[in-house]
């Protein structure tokens, strides 16, 4: 049997029609998740900021796929009630960079429920959201959106104990993270990557869970443990064939989850490779990069043959200026010298 | 501003050290390299130099014990005043009275050697010395591959081990009581005696063996032959203690005998008073005993002296080890028939050094050549 090859996007859209298929309860909410301004004419074509959602309104109707005013804070409060009433709501807010609007019920309400409550409500909801603001090598040139549409600012909503915070990087193991998502009791942040909705991967067509709190060796070495965080996966792979060509192997671990972090396969490749980089897409001060460099540092500091090393964004704003913001992320280059560095510092 | 001489660092474990001599006098003008003077540690003595040109004044006297860092003298430009130092009353003896925390401070400011986590760990797992690595990564630092390559290196040095035998039992306690022997200052002396007599006589006692009871073993005949021998020299029936030689009443001879369980001396006592039958038979039952394992430890214990015969093993001669606490051992090589129709033995004699001198060993040696040669003393 060939490959099926889906896109990143399109394996999250088909997780979500098909545990909608699979489940009444399951609706999805959002800023122009149908789009078309009222228009049902043009339900067919679109359907999300990205098109990721194109047509879910024609299969479930306006009851399951409702568009939202420009009031985040107004539609995940109601995803968090909905959520405790008994649905299962996707909350899609369009960018990382509003959740600001969202916080009050995204840390102090959605993740205490089931503690408030003494266990009394599950909160079943997942909060979908884009993050990232750099293209992906090899792909047409993203960027330039600005401060509030390119952050990545993934790290702080990975601070709180409660709230399950995925960061998918291949279409595989995307549409199973949205499936166990959605299927979770708990509620869980959902956060794609702006630039990897197109890359392309082997995808079942049958629905299938991947487990959440489990990172993914994405790449096996004995030399080095690379911690990629979301979209970084890419630029590890890229970073580690350069590295391959020195002779170099470096073993990568997809976090995926980074709350909670799995921290035990990171571990186990460092117990295994003596050598740590963390590469993460967010600015480095409180971040989750440094939070996993730390537990390495902490936990099995006698494994260790070099440095624990984090790299990370710059700790500027975004430019709007896509010539600035271009070096402002990590890159495969920026990898193989923060690696070059790790192996001659003091 | 007075450039400050202190006092370096002149090794690893040094604290202090002691100013032997000025060479250059208070208030000499020295230019920078001049050798100032001389500091003694436990180990060296050092020449300091002045580190800049100008009036010296200084700062510490002769057999005064200065730390790591501390002023020796200072170079005074034009009309400057030397800093006040501050330098306590009693130093001396604070000194002392503080060492302990010196120590750890000195500990502390030690450069730290430069070994990546990893190294360490793999290193204490193997009981490798980190100082004896050279480090290849950045400044020097030890890292994993050279910990690798230290123990790649220490094993392709040394055999391929097989097996692991633990040390146990008779082998322990051998081992551990030949390391005792070593401590002491010991001497063999070796002679060839005629052993055609013996032969004679052990082929006319053979004669007589079923009025004896037994045939007499010639390990009877030696073991006489030292006990008789003692009873003349009593003072190598001996021990050496702590402050003292104590000499033994009893002549009780230890026979050394190979069992399957490692080394074993079954004691014969009052050898020098009973019959070589008596001791043959003895002798026989000990050995008995000691092979299938139902020998006592009071079979074992109370030696005076001990032979020890490996001829029946084609060995010539050999210088055997004391058995410790003892002051002689007596090593028995074949006896050796020759073509002229002579027979001869070589006989060791080994003995404490510091409980008799060499003549008087030879003397007693000299006693067990007469008796084997004349074995009529032995019956």
């Amino acid at each position: 049997m060939s490959e099926r090859l889906l896109s990143y996007g399109e394996a999250i859209d088909e997780a979500i029609r098909q545990e909608m298929a699979r489940d009444p309860s399951v609706f999805m909410m959002g800023e122009d998740i149908v789009g078309a301004a009222g228009r049902p004419e043009f339900w067919e074509n679109l359907g999300g900021a990205y098109g990721g959602n194109r047509g879910l309104i024609v299969d479930f109707g306006p009851e399951r796929v409702i568009d939202m005013p420009v009031s985040e804070m107004a539609f995940s409060g109601a995803g968090v009630g909905a959520a405790m009433a008994g649905a299962r709501p996707i909350v899609d807010i369009m960018f990382i960079d509003l959740i600001g609007c969202c916080y009050d019920q995204l840390i102090n309400q959605a993740p205490k429920i089931r503690y408030m409550t003494g266990g009394g409500y599950d909160c079943p909801v997942v909060f979908k959201t884009s993050y990232g603001g750099r293209a992906i090598p090899g792909l047409p040139k993203g960027g330039g959106a600005g401060v509030h549409h390119s952050q990545t600012m993934y790290s702080v909503v990975a601070h709180f104990p409660g709230l399950k915070v995925l960061t998918p990087s291949t279409p595989y193991n995307a549409k199973g993270l949205m499936t166990a998502a959605i299927r979770d009791n708990d509620p869980v942040m959902f956060l794609t990557h702006r630039f990897l909705g197109s890359v392309r991967g082997h995808v079942p067509e049958e629905p299938y869970t991947v487990p959440i709190g489990k990172a993914d060796i994405a790449r096996e070495g004995e030399d080095l443990t690379m911690v990629s965080i979301g979209g970084a996966l890419p630029l590890c792979f890229e970073a580690a064939d350069t590295l391959a060509a020195d002779g170099l192997e470096a073993e990568i671990v997809d976090l995926q989850t980074i709350n909670p972090i799995d921290e035990q396969t990171v571990y186990e490749s460092v117990e295994k490779t003596h050598r740590l980089l963390v590469v993460d897409e967010d600015t480095p001060v409180a971040s989750i990069g440094r939070d996993v460099a730390a537990r390495v540092a902490q936990n099995r500091f006698g494994y260790l043959d070099a440095p624990v090393t984090s790299l990370h964004s710059a700790d500027v704003p975004v430019p709007y200026s896509a010539a600035l913001e271009e070096h402002m992320p990590p890159t495969a280059e920026k990898i193989v010298a923060a690696v070059n560095e790790m192996l001659v510092a003091f | 501003m007075a450039d400050t001489v202190v006092m370096p660092r002149l090794g690893m474990t040094m604290l202090e050290a002691t100013v032997v001599k000025w060479l250059r006098d208070d208030g000499a003008e020295v230019q920078a390299g001049d050798v100032i003077l001389e500091v003694e540690t436990d180990k060296v003595v050092q020449e300091i130099e002045a580190t800049s040109s100008g009036r010296l004044k200084h700062a510490a006297e002769v057999g005064e014990s200065i730390g790591i860092g501390r002023p020796l003298a200072f170079i005074l430009a034009e009309g400057e005043e030397p800093p006040q130092t501050g330098k306590p009353a009693g130093r001396a003896t604070q000194t002392k009275a503080q060492e302990p925390r010196a120590g750890r401070k000195a500990a502390a400011r030690r450069p730290p050697m430069r070994a990546t986590p990893i190294a360490r760990r793999i290193a204490a797992e193997h009981n490798l010395d980190l100082e004896s690595i050279q480090g290849s990564g950045p400044g020097g630092r030890i890292v994993e591959a050279d910990v690798k390559a230290a123990l790649e290196a220490g094993a392709a040095g040394s055999p391929k081990i097989k097996e692991s035998v633990p040390l146990t039992g008779v082998r322990a306690a051998t081992a551990r009581h030949m390391q005792e022997s070593a401590a002491i200052p010991q001497v063999t002396l070796n002679r060839e005696c005629d052993a055609a007599p013996l032969l004679r006589a052990r082929e006319s006692l053979s004669l007589r063996a079923s009025e004896l009871g037994v045939r007499v073993s010639y390990n009877a005949m030696f073991a006489k032959a030292l006990a008789l021998a003692l009873a003349e020299f009593p003072a190598l029936n001996s021990s050496m203690s702590d402050d003292a030689i104590d000499i033994y009443e009893d002549i009780n001879i230890g026979v050394a005998v190979d069992t399957d369980r490692g080394l074993l001396v079954p004691v014969l006592n009052n050898a020098d008073k009973r019959s070589l039958a008596e001791l043959t038979k003895e002798l026989q039952t000990l050995s008995t005993r000691a092979a299938d394992a139902t020998i006592t430890a009071e079979d074992l214990s109370g030696g005076t002296a001990t032979i020890t015969n490996l001829g029946a093993l084609g060995i010539d001669y050999f210088n055997p080890i004391l058995n410790s606490p003892e002051s002689v051992i007596l090593g028995i090589g074949r006896i050796r028939r020759h073509v002229s129709g002579a027979a001869t033995v070589w006989l060791s004699l080994t003995f404490d050094h510091r409980v008799a001198d060499g003549a008087d060993a030879a003397r007693l040696l000299g006693h067990v050549a007469d008796s084997l040669s004349d074995p009529a003393r032995l019956v």
